[in-house]
């Protein structure tokens, strides 16, 4: 796994860099930069897993780095002095928000989820973030029917019939999205909110029907767990 | 919003002259007659007094300029027609004559006014101004009144004797006089009331420029109607009609030098000291050498009215204080030539108390207003000291040096326990320098030093803080130059501080301050307009409101900023 730290205190980049090697060990690989600058030519020149992001960086606002790469493939953990801005870091779907100052346990805490973000669900995402040659679009969760997996990207539905593609993998989503999204297939997520009924036919053969009509297969494996969910909402 | 206020002040002006004019006016039946006839008296070796007027008498026609030199004992004659039966009971008689005296009408005689004597110990000196019953007239159609006077304490030299009588009816000679002076009483009444609430307004408070001149015309305008009604209501006797005269000729003096020199200050109009000196001298020239009291006075208030129309015209702004004054000071002006010594005998005191409590009212109104924008100012203050703190310990900053406080004291611990006093330091520095609207130049320095050592200290750099210039006597509000420090450190980076000094010039050009501080450029888009400029700009207006300036931007490698004040020392 290889993780950026982006970090412009030269003395609070340099403890990321050694506490983050001492707790990650072999599972992962640290680079560190200082500006955002640096950072975007990084990421596009190489693969990285994760992120570990100051929000404020030489007077810049560190949330329009965030909100592109909380639409890509990797994960993103701030590390911030800005405590009031935790809510929304996590609205915008980061994994977790560490602040300034940090002790090796918490920090190591929030390595954890990093490397390891197919053990976490439920996260407190109210937005997804998508890539448009235009720049990133941000959509609001409460309005996505459906997200299915489409080979390493996932196909992300509204409730006013347009599709999205996100960068992120279905497993990956899952650590980010909030409680009402249910995984009901191997291939499916579904948000709860828009569901209307659960049908099932012969041949133990389920599907969601939802408020507009449309329906979305349900796994076998996967029943009692939407069954569950339904009947606890 | 000066239209209806100059309309307002002129209303109450003529409302005023209005209701004085018509109760000065003589009421129907009474009659005045100066004297017409006047010879020289005799008396006997041992001083007594004639018990009827004698019949060989040298009479000669009545000269008011010659017979104010006359001390000796004279008489007067009048030759009155007799009244009409219908108003022939309850008549009464005035004699204002400046001398001891015994009227004599149609050869009886009437109550003595003082004691006629040869001389000045002999003499009892009587009032200016008796009223006399009269007894009945003479049947013959022709009434004689016939006065033996004295003046010998009369010490002041007159231009006239003003010797005259009034016959009416009893009832209008005893009450003609007091109507006028109820106006100047409710006018004198309500000048002081203005003159209690400007006390009142001005207790506390910073002085407003002239307030001093101000209450002192207030005095003038309050003593005045006080001198002019001594004779017609209280009535005194003849040797203090000169002194009464002088205090009026004072008082006038002293009013037409008070109200110019007033506007002057209020409206900070620039007069030469020449053009002063020469006012005054010929307000002097005026008050010592114009043949008459009356000619003195109507003079001093005409150039003073003139003069201070002209500082009016002179003076820029306020023109909602400026014009009411300038059309009462007009009126004013253009009566005295108009209305002459009846504008002095009355109306004059009257635009003074209307003119003294627009202008004690109005500047009440400034002390409001200022106390007002004070209230502003301190409350400004405060929520700049506020600031001051929050800047010092914003999240992002402190949060950042405490992280780095805990690497160092894992990597360095030396190093760490030097930043954990310099926060100290810094912190101690900001609470002492927020409680001040401006501090010395030195501890802005000292503060501005203690941040980058700080910051050094996390990067295990110098940052440089070089100063070029005398700066001795440079006060500042405080933070307006630790707010430039942190700006270059916040958007060019702490490296690129240490590569790059902070470099600050001093220059003075009289009363005007210029600092010139060169950082970093950096590559941050956004910087110059944040929480600290407008910090900055805020301080400045706050502690130098005559005049600050403050610009910023990149100059090649260097981040340049320019700050000027002319209230700095």
């Amino acid at each position: 796994m290889r993780i950026l730290i982006v970090e412009d205190e030269l003395l609070v980049r340099q403890r990321l860099l050694r506490m983050c090697t001492e707790l990650a060990g072999s599972r992962a690989r640290f680079d560190a930069v200082a500006d955002l600058d640096a950072a975007g030519d990084r990421l596009q020149r190489s693969v990285y897993d994760g992120l570990l992001l100051d929000l404020n960086l030489g007077g810049e606002d560190g949330f329009d780095l965030l909100k592109r790469v909380v639409a890509g493939r990797y994960h993103c953990v701030v590390v911030s002095a800005h405590r009031e801005r935790a809510l929304q870091a996590f609205e915008h779907g980061v994994l977790d928000f560490v602040p300034k100052p940090f002790s090796r346990e918490r920090l190591g805490q929030a390595l954890e989820r990093l490397l390891d973000v197919g053990r976490y669900r439920s996260g407190a995402a109210r937005y997804l973030g998508i890539w448009h040659a235009q720049g990133t679009a941000m959509v609001e969760l409460a309005d996505v029917l459906w997200i299915r997996a489409d080979g390493d990207y996932s196909e992300v539905r509204m409730h006013d019939g347009r599709s999205e593609l996100h960068d992120k993998s279905l497993a990956s989503l899952t650590a980010v999205l909030p409680p009402d999204f249910v995984r009901c297939h191997r291939s499916y997520l579904v948000n709860l909110t828009h569901v209307r009924t659960l049908h099932a036919a012969s041949g133990s053969r389920y599907w969601l029907v939802l408020n507009d009509g449309a329906e979305v297969p349900v796994g076998r494996v996967f029943v009692e767990e939407v069954r569950g969910e339904l009947g606890s909402t | 919003m000066q239209i209806p206020r100059t309309l307002t002040a002129l209303a109450v002006l003529l409302i005023a002259v209005a209701a004085w004019l018509l109760l000065v006016a003589p009421p129907p039946g009474v009659r005045y007659y100066e004297a017409q006839e006047m010879a020289p008296a005799t008396l006997g070796a041992d001083g007594a007094l004639p018990t009827a007027p004698p019949a060989t008498l040298q009479w000669q026609p009545a000269n008011q300029r010659e017979l104010v030199q006359w001390r000796d004992p004279y008489w007067l004659r009048w030759r009155l027609p007799a009244p009409t039966a219908h108003d022939v009971a309850d008549r009464a008689l005035r004699i204002s004559v400046r001398a001891a005296s015994q009227p004599f009408w149609n050869g009886k005689p009437l109550a003595a006014n003082g004691a006629v004597g040869r001389n000045a110990d002999e003499e009892w000196p009587g009032q200016v101004d008796i009223i006399r019953v009269l007894p009945p007239s003479s049947p013959s159609g022709t009434d004689t009144l016939v006065l033996l006077a004295s003046s010998h304490h009369q010490w002041f030299k007159l231009r006239g004797a003003d010797a005259f009588v009034a016959i009416g009816p009893a009832a209008s000679i005893y009450s003609h006089g007091i109507g006028p002076w109820l106006i100047a009483a409710l006018a004198t009444g309500a000048l002081g009331a203005a003159c209690l609430y400007f006390l009142a307004a001005q207790r506390g408070r910073p002085r407003v420029p002239g307030a001093r001149l101000l209450l002192a015309l207030g005095v003038v305008g309050l003593a005045l109607p006080m001198v002019e009604a001594w004779r017609p209501l209280v009535g005194y006797a003849y040797p203090w009609h000169g002194p009464r005269l002088l205090m009026l000729l004072l008082l006038h003096l002293a009013a037409a030098i008070l109200l110019p020199a007033y506007l002057v200050r209020r409206f900070g109009v620039a007069v030469p000291r020449t053009a002063r000196m020469a006012y005054l001298a010929t307000v002097l020239a005026l008050a010592a050498f114009v043949p008459s009291f009356d000619g003195r006075g109507a003079a001093l208030l005409l150039l003073s009215l003139l003069t201070s129309a002209y500082v009016l015209l002179r003076a820029r702004g306020e023109p909602d204080e400026r014009w009411p004054i300038l059309a009462l000071v007009v009126a004013g002006a253009l009566a005295v030539p108009f209305a002459g010594g009846i504008f002095l005998d009355g109306p004059y005191f009257l635009f003074l108390a209307v003119l003294m409590g627009f202008l004690l009212i109005r500047h009440a109104a400034q002390l409001r207003t200022l106390d007002h924008h004070n209230a502003q100012l301190r409350e400004e203050r405060a929520r700049l000291s506020l600031q001051l703190l929050q800047r010092g310990i914003q999240p992002h900053w402190l949060m950042n040096t405490l992280t780095g406080l805990q690497e160092l004291i894992e990597q360095a611990p030396m190093r760490a326990s030097r930043l954990v006093e310099s926060l100290a330091e810094q912190f101690d520095r900001l609470r002492e320098s927020s409680t001040r609207p401006s501090v010395p130049i030195e501890e802005e320095l000292a503060l501005c030093r203690n941040h980058l050592d700080i910051v050094g200290l996390a990067l295990d750099r110098h940052i440089g803080f070089e100063v070029e210039g005398e700066r001795t006597g440079l006060w500042l509000p405080p933070g307006v130059l630790h707010a430039q420090v942190e700006n270059a450190l916040t958007h060019a980076g702490a490296v690129a501080c240490a590569e790059h000094p902070f470099r600050l010039r001093i220059q003075r050009a009289g009363d005007r301050w210029m600092l010139e501080l060169r950082s970093a450029r950096g590559s941050a888009r956004h910087r110059g307009q944040g929480t600290g400029t407008r910090y900055i700009e805020a301080s400045l207006a706050a502690t130098c409101p005559e005049g600050w300036h403050f610009e910023q931007g990149p100059d090649g490698n260097d981040w340049y900023a320019r700050m000027e004040l002319t209230c700095a020392s």
